[in-house]
C-alpha cells in the first residue's frame, strides 16, 4: 500500500548560481556534477516560511579563519581525494531541501572535514559580517570509540547562509554538537544536518536558534545499527518578523535504538515558528524507543506557532510518543511575578532565561557562551 | 461479518445511466429529480470544479479509482414508501441479510433507509411532526422547503472545497434533511441507514442538519454494504449548522465493503455557546479519507471529536479531525484511537487551527494507536497552528502494542491468549465505543472478538 505524499512545489529563477559562480571558488571539476544537478533542481516554494523568490548574492572565497580546536582538520576544498569524504558527499540527503544541500556541495566557500579519534574538540565560528554569503559544506567523522565535541556558530548580519553538515558516528563513538545560529537580519538561512549512527553510537545535539529573518533548520538522525542513541534539544527565540521552520527527524532502522527530541522556545512580536518532528520507526527496529516533545511560549497576539509532529511506526514492539503544546504568559503568572517586585520586562526575561540557561551553561567555549547570552539579552 | 453481507439480491432498475461524467448526464440527473433551477446550476458548477481540480495531494492512493467507471445514478423501481409494508420484498431481503433486527425496522419510525441512490423508506414519527421537526429525504426537502435548503445547502462545504466535494455537488443523490426548531429537544436519536446494493455503484448521499437556537439533536448514521468485486466509491457529505446555544451529536459507523473507496466530507458550523459532538467509528472500506470538521464560529462554542478506526487486512484508513477556532473562548477536545492489525494501515491526520481572533482558546488533542502485529502500520500526523498568544493547546500521541505482561496476567487467571488480547483491545476502544448506539457497539466488540479468537484457533 502506498499513500499520496505532499511534494513541495518548486520554482526556477533566471537569477540563480551557475558554473561561472564556482570558477573563483576552486576545484570546479569536483563540483561540476553537483552544479549540473543543482541547475536541474528548482527552489522549494515554502508556504510556511514564505519563500517564493531567490536572488543570487555574490559568492567569494571565505575571508578569515573560522576554525580552531584540539583536533586535526582539513578544509573541505582539500578533501577531494579522501574516499570517506566522497562517499558521504554522494549519499542521498535532501536536508531542508535538495536544492540547498546541492548548493552546499556545488558552491561552498567554506567548510571542514574533521576526523576524530580519541578525544577532541573543534570549533567553527562563521562571521557573516565579513562574509555576507556563506555556503558551507562539512563532514565530521567520529572514529570508533572516540569522543568529540563540536561547536558551530554562525553570527553577524549576512545576506545568505546555507550549510550542510554530515556526521558519521562510528561504533561506540560519542558526539556532542552545539549548533548555534544567531544572525537576526540575515534574510535566509538554510541549515541541513545528517547524522549516521552506527552500533551503540551516542549523539547529543543542541540546536540554538536566535534569528535569521527566515531560518530553515533540518536535523536527521539515522539510527542505523543496534543500540544507537540520539538526543536533540532545541531552544529558539524569535521576534520581529522572523520566521523559522525547524524540522527534526528520527529514523529508527535497527533494534533497541533510542531517539529523543525536545524543542522549547519563545516567540514574540509578529514572528512565526514551525516545529516539525518526524519519528519513523522501520519494521526492523524492534524495541525502539522514540519520544518527541515541543513547547512554545507565545508572547504576542500577532505571533504564530505551528507544530507538526508525525509518528510513522511499522514495528509494534516499540514505544513511541509525541506531545506538543503552546502556552501564553498569562496574567496570573505575570501578576504573581510582578507582585514580587519584578517589572513585566524582567518577568519575561526570567522566563526566557529559564528556558535557555540550562543549555547556555553547558556550551564548552566561553566566548561562544558570551555571544549567545549577549544576543539573547539584546532580543529581550 | 463480510460473509453475512455477501449476497446476490436481484433488483430491477428503472434508469441505469451510462458510465461517464459530463454536463448532459448531470442535466439528466437533475431533470429526473425534477429539481429547481438553482440546484441544477449548483450541480453544473460543481461538475466544472470537479473536472478542473486535481486529486488531493495527501492521503490514500486513489490512482486505481476511475470515477467514470462508476455508474453514478441508479434508481430502484421502488417508489418512496410511507410504511414498512410498502417496501419491496427484495429490499426487505437485503435488510434481512444485513441483520437489521425486525423490531428495530418497525419501531424506529424515524429511520430513513437508503437503497441505492434513492430513499425508499422514510417515515416521520407523529411525535416529530408535533414538535415541528422536519425529517425528510433530501430530494423531497429540496422541493418542499426550497428556501430553507437553498440557504444552507453546500454553504458549509462549498463545491470547490476539494475535488470530491465538487464530485458530490454534481451528482449527489439521497440523504437526509433535518431541521430542529428553536428550543426543541428531540427526545430520541434520529437514524438513517445507508447502503449500497448494486455493483459499481457510487453513493453520494447528502445530509443537511440545521439545529436552531437552543435546540438539541442526536443523529445517527450507519453504513453497511454487501461485498462486490467492482470498485465502489462512496463520497457523501454531511453539513451541520448548530445555532446559538444548540447542541448536536452526530454518531456514525462506517462499515463499507472491503472494495469501497470512502471519500467523505463532514463539516459543522458551530455558533455562540453551541456544542457539536462527533462520534465516528470506521471499520469498513478499502481506503477511507474522512476528517470531520468543526468550525467554532461563535464565542464560547465547543466541539468534541471522538474517533475510533480499525484498519484490518488490506485496509488503508486515513482518518482524523479538523477543528478551526475562529471565535474567542471556544474549546475543543479530540480523542482519536486506532487499531491496526493483519497488515492494515491506520493513519491519523489532524488539523487544529487557532485564528488570531480566537483568544482564550482551550484545546486538547489525544491520539493513541494500538498495533497488534508487525505486518501493520500506524501513522500520526496532527498539525497544530496557533496564531495568537492566549491559547492553551496541548497535544499528545502514543503508539504502542499490547504488553506481554498484561496478557500474562490475564492468562494466569485462566483466560486464553486470544480472549486476553480481545479483552485488552476492547478496553482500549471502550471509551469511544460506548458513545456509539448499542447495535454498533455490539458489532465492534463482535469484530474484535472474531479477530483475536479466530487468529489463534
Amino acid at each position: 500500500m502506498t499513500s499520496v505524499e505532499y511534494v513541495t512545489p518548486t520554482f526556477y529563477t533566471p537569477f540563480d548560481y551557475t558554473l561561472k559562480d564556482a570558477l573563483n571558488l576552486g576545484n570546479v571539476e569536483w563540483r561540476r556534477p553537483f552544479i549540473e544537478k543543482y541547475m536541474d533542481t528548482g527552489f522549494p516554494k515554502w508556504k510556511r516560511l514564505n519563500l517564493s523568490e531567490f536572488f543570487v548574492k555574490p559568492l567569494k572565497p571565505y575571508k578569515g579563519e573560522p576554525f580552531s580546536g584540539s583536533v586535526l582538520y582539513k578544509k573541505s576544498v582539500k578533501s577531494f581525494n579522501d574516499d570517506t569524504f566522497n562517499d558521504m558527499m554522494n549519499r542521498d540527503f535532501n536536508g531542508s531541501h535538495l536544492k540547498f544541500t546541492l548548493m552546499s556541495k556545488a558552491f561552498f566557500n567554506t567548510g571542514f572535514f574533521v576526523e576524530i579519534s580519541g578525544e577532541g574538540e573543534f570549533l567553527a565560528k562563521y562571521d557573516l559580517n565579513e562574509n555576507p554569503t556563506t555556503v558551507e559544506n562539512s563532514l565530521v567523522v567520529v572514529k570508533k570509540g572516540a569522543k568529540a565535541t563540536i561547536v558551530r556558530e554562525v553570527k553577524g548580519n549576512g545576506k545568505l547562509n546555507v550549510g550542510t553538515t554530515l556526521f558519521l558516528i562510528e561504533k561506540g563513538a560519542k558526539l556532542e554538537f552545539f549548533n548555534i545560529l544567531m544572525a537576526p537580519s540575515t534574510p535566509l538561512m538554510v541549515d541541513s544536518n545528517l547524522y549516521i549512527l552506527k552500533e551503540n553510537a551516542d549523539v547529543e545535539v543542541y540546536d540554538i536558534i536566535l534569528g535569521g529573518e527566515k531560518v530553515a533548520s533540518h536535523h536527521r538522525f539515522e539510527l542505523t545499527e543496534h543500540g544507537a542513541k540520539s538526543r536533540l534539544t532545541s531552544a529558539y527565540f524569535e521576534n520581529g518578523k522572523e520566521r523559522a521552520d525547524l524540522q527534526y527527524e528520527l529514523i529508527h532502522e535497527a533494534p533497541k535504538t533510542y531517539g529523543k527530541i525536545i524543542g522549547n522556545g519563545v516567540i514574540n512580536d509578529e514572528s512565526y515558528m514551525v516545529f516539525r518532528g518526524l519519528t519513523n520507526i522501520k519494521r526492523e527496529a524492534f524495541d525502539a524507543n522514540a519520544e518527541e516533545s515541543g513547547y512554545t511560549l507565545v508572547l504576542s497576539p500577532n505571533a504564530r506557532a505551528d507544530a507538526i509532529p508525525s509518528l510513522r511506526v511499522r514495528n509494534h514492539s516499540v514505544s513511541a510518543k509525541h506531545s506538543a503544546s503552546t502556552g501564553s504568559l498569562d496574567d496570573d503568572k505575570l501578576y504573581y511575578m510582578m507582585s514580587r517586585g519584578l517589572s513585566k520586562r524582567m518577568a519575561m526575561q526570567l522566563i526566557v532565561e529559564g528556558m535557555f540557561n540550562p543549555i547556555i551553561d553547558i556550551i564548552p567555549v566561553d566566548d561562544v557562551k558570551r555571544d549567545v547570552k549577549d544576543e539573547l539579552s539584546s532580543k529581550i | 461479518m463480510s460473509e453475512k453481507l455477501s449476497f446476490d439480491g436481484k433488483v430491477n432498475y428503472v434508469v441505469k445511466s451510462k458510465p461517464g461524467l459530463d454536463k448532459k448526464l448531470i442535466e439528466e440527473i437533475s431533470f429526473n429529480k425534477d429539481e429547481p433551477v438553482w440546484m441544477r446550476e449548483l450541480r453544473l458548477k460543481s461538475l466544472d470544479f470537479f473536472l478542473k481540480r486535481s486529486n488531493p495531494v495527501f492521503g490514500v492512493d486513489i490512482s486505481k479509482l476511475d470515477v467514470n467507471e462508476i455508474i453514478p445514478y441508479l434508481k430502484p423501481d421502488a417508489e418512496k414508501s410511507g410504511s414498512w409494508e410498502e417496501v419491496p420484498e427484495n429490499i426487505k431481503e437485503t435488510f434481512e441479510k444485513l441483520g437489521i433486527p425486525d423490531a428495530e425496522r418497525k419501531v424506529l419510525a424515524g429511520v430513513g433507509a437508503q437503497y441505492d441512490s434513492e430513499v425508499v423508506y422514510q417515515h416521520i414519527k407523529d411525535q416529530l411532526s408535533r414538535l415541528g421537526v422536519i425529517f425528510l429525504d433530501m430530494e423531497s426537502a429540496v422541493k418542499e422547503y426550497p428556501e430553507l435548503v437553498k440557504k444552507y445547502f453546500m454553504r458549509a462545504v462549498p463545491p470547490n472545497d476539494h475535488k470530491f466535494a465538487a464530485l458530490h455537488g454534481a451528482i449527489w443523490s439521497g440523504g437526509s434533511f433535518v431541521y430542529v426548531p428553536k428550543d426543541v429537544e428531540v427526545p430520541m436519536p434520529l437514524q438513517a441507514y445507508f447502503m449500497m446494493a448494486s455493483p459499481g455503484m457510487g453513493q453520494f448521499e447528502h445530509t443537511l442538519i440545521i439545529v436552531d437556537k437552543g435546540a438539541k439533536l442526536h443523529f445517527i448514521e450507519g453504513c453497511s454494504a454487501p461485498k462486490y468485486s467492482v470498485i465502489n466509491l462512496h463520497s457523501g457529505m454531511v453539513e451541520i449548522y448548530v445555532d446559538e446555544g444548540a447542541s448536536m451529536k452526530y454518531s456514525t459507523v462506517q462499515n463499507w465493503s472491503k472494495n469501497t473507496y470512502n471519500l467523505n466530507t463532514k463539516r459543522a458550523l458551530v455558533e455562540k455557546d453551541a456544542t457539536m459532538v462527533w462520534v465516528s467509528g470506521s471499520i469498513g472500506s478499502a481506503k477511507t479519507m474522512l476528517y470531520p470538521t468543526s468550525v467554532l464560529k461563535g464565542k464560547g462554542a465547543r466541539a468534541e471529536h471522538m474517533n475510533i478506526t480499525y484498519a484490518g487486512n488490506d485496509q488503508h484508513m486515513d482518518t482524523g479531525s479538523k477543528i478551526i477556532h475562529v471565535a474567542p473562548y471556544t474549546s475543543s477536545k479530540v480523542d482519536a484511537r486506532s487499531i491496526s492489525s493483519d497488515g492494515g494501515w491506520a493513519f491519523y491526520r489532524g488539523l487544529l487551527k487557532v485564528l488570531p481572533t480566537a483568544h482564550h482558546v482551550k484545546s486538547t488533542v489525544e491520539c493513541s494507536a494500538l498495533m497488534v502485529d508487525d505486518a501493520s502500520a500506524s501513522d500520526t500526523v496532527p498539525i497544530i497552528e496557533v496564531m495568537n498568544n492566549e491559547a492553551d493547546i496541548g497535544h499528545e500521541a502514543r503508539i504502542g502494542k499490547i504488553k506481554e505482561s498484561q496478557i500474562y496476567y490475564l492468562m494466569s487467571r485462566g483466560i486464553s491468549e486470544g480472549d486476553a488480547k480481545a479483552l485488552i483491545v476492547r478496553g482500549f476502544m471502550e471509551p469511544i465505543v460506548k458513545q456509539l448506539p448499542l447495535e454498533y457497539a455490539i458489532e465492534f466488540n463482535r469484530l474484535v472478538n472474531m479477530k483475536f479468537t479466530s487468529d489463534l484457533g
